[in-house]
């Protein structure tokens, strides 16, 4: 009986309101679990996006998307891997419904990767299975990721944003060869994976 | 116990310090996902702190081109499906280019229905696709001698007119819409190669399905309708394309396919078109 008494929630209420030292209690209970789980989703996304160098997608560079075949840095003869003085290497691709070109793009392994991206039509999705690359390719933007392959061999996926009734047939395919077969290619051999 | 406890009152010491844990949470946040973050990237060593805040807030200067001596330039074409370019088209005049298309249809046939195996049907043809056509004929981008000397004789206002006119002719290819059809036999798991190919495609080669650009079901501009075409013309142009010959199409859409194909298959596919009770017969 003494117990009915003094326990907060069996008590009887005034006016219908909770005792405040309950309410409290709760409060500070839930702002507790909220903090922690925000403590944690903040620990994964810094530990993950460091290791693995996850690429916030932060590029805001704009192009128009349907004169890119006329000219400039993504006309057809100007797209694949281009090699930079740093030794570093550019790979460019237009992603279009429903191909990603060129079909094949080659790169040199341990060597560092720039991919930049753009599309004629709509928003494809370009990701390389077990690397830091997955980017979104929106019209009128280029994408860029930064990446450096240690792997050599084919990486193939498929387009990675649903984008239309072909989007099945839409292929990335990333040829990495061993970084000093790499300077031996021609620019034609860069852009047709081995069959 | 509350009503002296007001989040303003500094008396009461639990808002500066719910203020303050804010804050600081700003604070970190804004130095981990812009600095750290975007600094220390394991693929972005030329990137200074400053260059990086800089990626991270999407403001960048990176934007110079590859060293590297670029490749003399290559276009496929001189048309992009621009609003001017379109609205050119739309203003093409199917009487005035019926004249026009007195010229064409020896060829071509009697308004546009071709009964040769050479020449491609053209009633019923969208008019962009017409338009293209003629411009890349005319600047030489699809190398054929006939066609070259008749397209250099139009006007860009011409190539509308005419297109106009051959879009409107009636007994030709049926005009390619999004309307899709739900019907059996349009999956992977078809067995007649050419009918899979057309609806399904084969993703293991990364060939989309022809009908998700040259319908029924999709659309993309500048495809022309396959369904009646003569079966002849559309293999010829499946091997030009293959072997590079024709290379007038916008980022090697159709090259990057028909290389794909077997001569088999280009041959089942132009047959699977051209039959009258092919795809067309099961829309209407
Ligand atoms: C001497 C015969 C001849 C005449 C006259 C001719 N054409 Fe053609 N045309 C052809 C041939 C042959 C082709 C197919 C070329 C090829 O196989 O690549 C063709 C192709 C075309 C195409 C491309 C069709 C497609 O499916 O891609 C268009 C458009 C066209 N002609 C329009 C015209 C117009 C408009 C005229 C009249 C102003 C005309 N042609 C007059 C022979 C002719
Ligand atoms: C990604 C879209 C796309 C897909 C998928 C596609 N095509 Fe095409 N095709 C085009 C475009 C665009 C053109 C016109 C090219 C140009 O601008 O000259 C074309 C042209 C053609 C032509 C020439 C027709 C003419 O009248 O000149 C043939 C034949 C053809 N395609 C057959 C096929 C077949 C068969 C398939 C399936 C295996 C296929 N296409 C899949 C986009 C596509
Ligand atoms: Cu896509």
């Amino acid at each position: 009986m003494a117990e009915t008494e003094t326990h907060p929630l069996r008590r009887r209420l005034p006016d219908g309101i909770m005792p405040e030292e309950e309410i409290t209690r709760t409060e500070n209970r839930w702002v507790a679990v909220m903090l922690g789980m925000l403590g944690l989703m903040m620990v994964v996304i810094v530990v993950t996006g460091i290791t693995d160098s996850l690429h916030p997608p932060s590029n805001v560079e704009t192009i128009d998307p349907t004169t890119l075949h006329l000219g400039g840095e993504f006309a057809e003869s100007n797209l694949g891997t281009a090699r930079e003085p740093d030794g570093s290497v550019t790979a460019r691709l237009v992603a279009d419904q429903y191909a990603f070109v060129p079909s094949c793009t080659l790169v040199p392994a341990d060597t560092p990767v720039k991919f930049r991206l753009t599309s004629t039509d709509v928003i494809h999705g370009f990701l390389l299975p077990v690397t830091n690359v997955n980017t979104m390719v929106v019209p009128g933007y280029i994408a860029e990721v930064r990446t450096t392959f240690t792997r050599t061999g084919v990486y193939s996926m498929p387009c990675n944003e649903f984008c239309g009734s072909g989007h099945h047939g839409m292929l990335a395919k990333v040829e990495v060869v061993p970084a000093e077969q790499f300077p031996t290619l021609t620019a034609d051999e860069r852009t047709s994976c081995a069959k | 116990m509350a009503h002296d406890r007001g989040p303003f009152k500094l008396s009461n010491p639990w808002p500066v310090i719910g203020w303050g844990v804010v804050a600081g949470a700003l604070v970190v946040s804004v130095v981990l996902g812009f600095g750290v973050l975007s600094r220390f990237q394991q693929n972005a060593p030329t990137l200074d702190l400053w260059a990086a805040i800089c990626r991270g807030l999407g403001i960048t200067s990176d934007t110079a081109p590859a060293t590297q001596p670029q490749p003399a330039l290559n276009t496929p074409t001189r048309i992009a499906w621009t609003p001017s370019t379109l609205e050119q088209i739309a203003s093409g005049d199917a009487e005035r280019g019926a004249f026009i298309a007195m010229n064409c249809v020896a060829c071509h046939g009697q308004r546009g229905v071709s009964g040769s195996d050479v020449y491609p049907t053209l009633a019923g043809m969208s008019p962009a696709v017409i338009y293209k056509q003629l411009d890349d004929f005319r600047t030489g981008k699809r190398p054929w001698g006939v066609m070259g000397g008749v397209a250099k004789a139009l006007s860009d206002q011409d190539s509308a007119d005419v297109a106009a006119y051959f879009a409107s002719q009636p007994n030709g290819l049926p005009p390619v819409d999004g309307y899709r059809v739900p019907e059996p036999g349009r999956s992977l798991r078809e067995t007649n190669p050419a009918k899979r190919l057309a609806f399904a495609g084969d993703p293991a080669r990364g060939i989309p399905p022809c009908a998700a650009c040259h319908g029924q079901g999709g659309y993309k501009i500048g495809a022309p309708a396959l369904q009646q075409q003569r079966p002849d013309y559309i293999e010829a142009e499946l091997q030009f394309f293959a072997q590079g010959v024709r290379a007038n199409d916008i980022f090697g859409q159709m090259r990057n396919i028909a290389k794909q194909l077997t001569p088999d298959e280009m041959h089942a596919l132009a047959l699977f078109y051209s039959e009258s009770g092919g795809p067309q017969a099961s829309i209407r």
